[in-house]
């Protein structure tokens, strides 16, 4: 009996019972035979299989065909997008058979040269979406930071008492209360007084800027007569700044106060 | 053509694996490592794409056979069906009492592997694997020759 006598009785055995794949391997052992994860004790498991089975013998040599498909880059670790990984799956798949398929030069170069715009063009969207992404991670930082900020205790904190800007006879109407915040304290307290006074519906407070926007408003307490509305402003609501601070009781204006805030030190 | 799978060419596994991997793709959200993943992909894809083209392929030759059919089916000869699963069975003795290393290079060389193969299968290197595929072949005659077999190269 030749060898080849021998090889042809050896694999038409298993051709006799086709059709039944059941211990065959499954497509991530083939994975890992071809790119040599499997340890020794697999390999020959894998081996006696292959040696047993025309179909997976057959499917081996297939892949194998399809080498540099195969043996390209080993694991490199990146931040792709499926999208991107789909397109550079597909230039993967495109070099390693269309190498094998022995394309026309041409044809093999507008391949190449298509697939490389649409990865070009998904790099850059990709580009744009880790920017907009780190964009808003600073954003949340920022805001994460100030609400602690926000949310510590304070420890002498200035509290100021203002009398409207206009309470006093012979006070220039432009006359301005400066309000020095030292310390790296971030929050002031005013005590804004004015005659005693009752509202039904409760005073409002409005802060506005010196181009006139608002800044605040806010409603105090109804019901009570009052000489004095206590207002706690923020450095992130009223950074240094010369401030005009209304007070009404409804269409009526109860008092006007102008402040200058000025902080000393870095915001806390 | 394919090595290995007869009748089946590489466009036919190249635009299955690409509809595979495109559809394996789109329904990944995060994936860790890349080039490890688009590597299991493109195995898998492509293993799928052969499997569904030789399906195809066997279903087309059935078919073929179906129509070619001779009116009496040839009579089985069970006298050469004995004597080859004889020959089987004394050819697998022979094997098992290969050494393990050597019976699994004979036993890919008779399926038909090159050294090469064999190598990348086992993870030996090409030198390595032919020279276990000749000691394996030498042991077995020898086998074969006490199972009353003579088997040339």
């Amino acid at each position: 009996m030749t060898d080849d006598e021998l090889k042809r009785l050896w694999q038409e055995r298993s051709a006799a019972s086709p059709g039944s794949r059941a211990g065959c391997l499954d497509e991530e052992s083939f994975a890992a035979l071809l790119s040599g994860e499997l340890d020794s004790k697999t390999r020959e498991n894998a081996g006696s299989h292959i040696a047993a089975c025309q179909d997976c013998a057959d499917e081996f040599r297939a892949l194998r065909s399809l080498g540099g498909l195969f043996e390209q880059k080993r694991p490199q670790r990146s931040g792709l997008s499926p999208l991107s990984l789909a397109l550079a799956a597909s230039l993967f798949l495109a070099a390693g058979l269309s190498v094998a398929l022995l394309r026309s030069r041409g044809e093999l170069e507008r391949s190449f040269a298509e697939i490389e715009r649409r990865l070009a063009e998904s790099a850059e969207s990709e580009r744009a979406r880790v920017q907009e992404g780190q964009a808003r991670d600073a954003e949340v930082a920022t805001l994460s930071e100030r609400l602690d900020s926000a949310l510590a205790p304070r420890l002498d904190a200035p509290i100021v008492d203002l009398d409207p800007f206009d309470a006093t006879r012979g006070v220039a109407r432009d006359s301005v209360s400066t309000v020095e915040v030292g310390g790296g304290a971030d929050l002031v307290t005013l005590i804004l007084n004015f005659p005693p006074s009752r509202s039904r519906d409760g005073f409002r407070v409005e802060v506005l800027d010196e181009g006139g926007g608002l800044r605040f408003e806010g409603m105090a307490l109804p019901g009570q007569e009052r000489a004095s509305v206590n207002l706690t402003l923020s450095r992130a609501v009223a950074p240094d700044g010369i401030y005009r601070i209304r007070l009404r009781d409804g269409d009526r204006q109860i008092a006007e106060y102008r402040v200058r805030l000025r902080y000393a030190g870095e915001p806390r | 053509m394919l090595p290995g799978v007869e009748g089946i060419s590489f466009e036919d596994v190249e635009q299955e694996a690409r509809v595979e991997l495109w559809r394996a793709l789109q329904n990944e959200r995060e994936i860790a490592h890349p080039a490890s993943y688009i590597y299991k992909v493109a195995v898998t894809s492509a293993l799928r794409a052969i499997r569904r083209a030789k399906a195809r392929r066997e279903t087309y030759l059935e078919e073929e056979a179906f129509d070619r059919l001779p009116n009496t089916p040839r009579p089985p000869d069970p006298e050469g069906l004995a004597r080859r699963q004889e020959t089987l069975r004394k050819l697998d003795g022979a094997l098992s009492r290969l050494p393990a290393n050597r019976r699994l290079a004979v036993s890919l060389h008779l399926r038909g592997m090159t050294s090469a193969e064999i190598g990348e299968i086992l993870g030996w290197s090409e030198p390595k694997a032919r020279n276990l595929v000749h000691r394996g072949l030498k042991d077995l005659r020898r086998e074969l020759l006490v199972e009353g077999i003579d088997q040339r190269p």
